[in-house]
């Protein structure tokens, strides 16, 4: 596979990681559930939010490592 | 006294660093406006953050997590985190583009590369009226502050009036280099501060659990993942999340900050920095607010947006409180001074000296974006003068406003100079429906249950794309 052709691939990886968490965000198929009180008595909905937005940064992070070239 | 006193040196140490970069600061318009494009990773992060973060992030989350509840968080945390990506797709070519091209505004960026002076000149009168209701929310908040640190000792506009005067010559005198570094220590501070409010306060009612369980027991919709009243359905979440996406990039205090990175790491330190943040910060205010029905049952409006000094003045001793809200006076006068700083240089470049004095000199350029600093800030208080009910809701209608520049901003950026007109276009039918939607003409109703955003980047993505094929049929056609 070409330079470009990789390049190409990876942003479409990658387009599809951001397009996935943002889709997970919207969780509609957990709005009608019961709430549950977890840590420090926040619902567990809350610390799903928590580690959607951890996952979010880490996802940036191999962003900027692996596929954000300087002379973009 | 103890109250005047922190606030006091508060604002000395504030002023000693803004002396410091004073010394830092040349006469010239890419030193006074933008430090030099000079700024490394730390200080970019930090004056990113505290720029983005003002009155609305202490007062607005309180107040909303009070009315909302946690649903609140959630959204903005998302949402904030996820407009990080926006560093790389307009951030970064921005930033490079104004090395390249030496430009210092987004007007100028606009301008030059799309060739229409018509475009430039739309994208700055959006940039105006969108910034200067925002501009204000910093006073009022500030107003609002001190008067119940002081109880009524500083009344309202006297303490909106205090701060302004404060910022306003701290920005004169430095410029961009003042602001960075006031920005690192008010974001420091912001931090800090926020987490300390939530420990004392939990501590009243035994703790962070025990207050979110007390909380539950009176008003469990707090926890719900609509939130109160129902305030969110999956189409009202959705165009929040796409909101700060589109409208992050836009503020022009944020996109000013695109050109002073000193390299490339240091604008990828920040954009991951960018978007962990939200996810343990924006907690903290929403929890304080969740927390007031304990204190404070049955606010509403205004007194509502209150809740966080409320809270403060009731559960901690004199000089915590004081010691808290000067993470709240941070969060203003770090929002502020940018907005000042940015409209400023607008206003000289983008107005003055292109129309009035294009042979205006290096220095004398500095001089009149110090003229327009002072006037603009006159013209804040006016508007602080005789505040809004709510701060969210005037907040939101100036995030819509510049959220409408964002199709054509990134077109400009991605599809060279042929898509001017249909940019143009594309800004005037979406500062259209934001209009009708202000004056009541239009509803969510109207709008197939969507907040306004959705449409405006569906009609004005359409509108662009609509130009893009045109031009390459009629290239082909040639």
């Amino acid at each position: 596979m070409s330079l470009s052709k990789n390049r190409s691939f990876g942003g479409m990886v990658y387009g599809l990681l951001f397009v996935g968490l943002f889709v997970l965000s919207l969780d509609y198929w957990t709005w009608n559930r019961p709430i549950e009180l977890r840590l420090l008595g926040l619902p567990f909905w809350v610390w799903k939010f928590v580690g959607l937005q951890l996952l979010l940064t880490l996802a940036i992070a191999a962003f900027a490592k692996f596929y954000w070239k300087n002379d973009a | 006294m103890m109250t005047y006193l922190i606030i006091g040196l508060y604002l000395f140490l504030t002023f000693g660093l803004s002396l410091i970069g004073s010394k830092r600061s040349h006469q010239t318009p890419e030193d006074y406006f933008l430090a030099g494009r000079g700024i490394g990773p730390l200080v970019l992060f930090f004056t990113f953050i505290a720029t983005n973060f003002s009155a609305f992030f202490f007062l607005g989350f309180a107040g909303a997590g009070y009315k909302i509840g946690y649903p609140f968080y959630a959204m903005m945390g998302f949402g904030t985190a996820f407009a990080a990506l926006s560093f790389y797709f307009i951030g970064f070519k921005v930033w490079k583009l104004g090395k390249e091209k030496g430009y210092i505004t987004p007007p100028e960026l606009i301008g030059d590369l799309s060739g229409s002076s018509l475009l430039a000149n739309l994208h700055l009168l959006v940039l105006i009226v969108f910034t200067l209701p925002y501009l204000a929310l910093q006073p009022i908040g500030a107003g609002y502050l001190l008067e119940s640190l002081t109880n009524g000792g500083i009344p309202y506009f006297g303490g909106a009036s205090l701060l302004t005067l404060f910022i306003v010559i701290y920005v004169f005198v430095g410029g961009m280099q003042s602001v960075a570094l006031t920005d690192v220590k008010q974001g420091i501070l912001m931090f800090v501060l926020m987490f300390l409010a939530v420990v004392v306060i939990a501590g009243k009612f035994g703790g962070i659990t025990a207050a979110n369980e007390q909380v539950y027991a009176l008003k469990p919709e707090l926890f719900s993942r609509e939130g109160a009243g129902g305030f969110f359905n999956g189409k009202k979440w959705f165009s929040n999340m796409i909101l700060w996406l589109v409208c992050v990039p836009m503020f022009p205090q944020l996109f000013m900050r695109f050109f002073v990175s000193k390299d490339a790491r240091s604008f990828k330190t920040t954009t991951i920095l960018y978007a962990l943040i939200p996810s343990f910060l924006f907690i903290l205010p929403v929890m304080i607010g969740v927390m007031g029905h304990l204190s404070f049952p049955d606010l509403v409006g205004k007194e509502a947006d209150q809740i966080l000094p409320k809270m403060l003045s009731l559960h901690t001793p004199e000089w915590m409180a004081a010691l808290i809200m000067t993470g709240a006076l941070a969060a203003f006068m770090s929002t502020l001074d940018s907005q000042l700083l940015a409209l400023g240089t607008i206003f000289s470049r983008d107005v003055y000296r292109k129309y009035f004095n294009p042979n205006l000199s290096l220095a004398k350029e500095v001089r009149v974006g110090q003229f327009f600093i002072v006037l603009l800030s006159l013209v804040g208080l006016l508007i602080a003068y005789n505040p809004p009910d709510s701060i969210f809701a005037l907040a939101k209608q100036a995030f819509t406003g510049y959220a409408v520049l964002f199709p054509s901003t990134l077109a400009v950026l991605y599809l060279g100079r042929n898509i001017a007109p249909f940019c143009v276009l594309s800004i005037i039918v979406g500062e259209s429906i934001v209009l009708a939607v202000f004056m009541g003409w239009l509803n969510t109703e109207h709008l197939w249950g969507f907040d306004p955003i959705v449409p405006i980047l569906l009609i004005s993505f359409f509108i662009i794309l609509v130009g893009f094929l045109w031009h390459k049929l009629q290239a082909k056609q040639y």
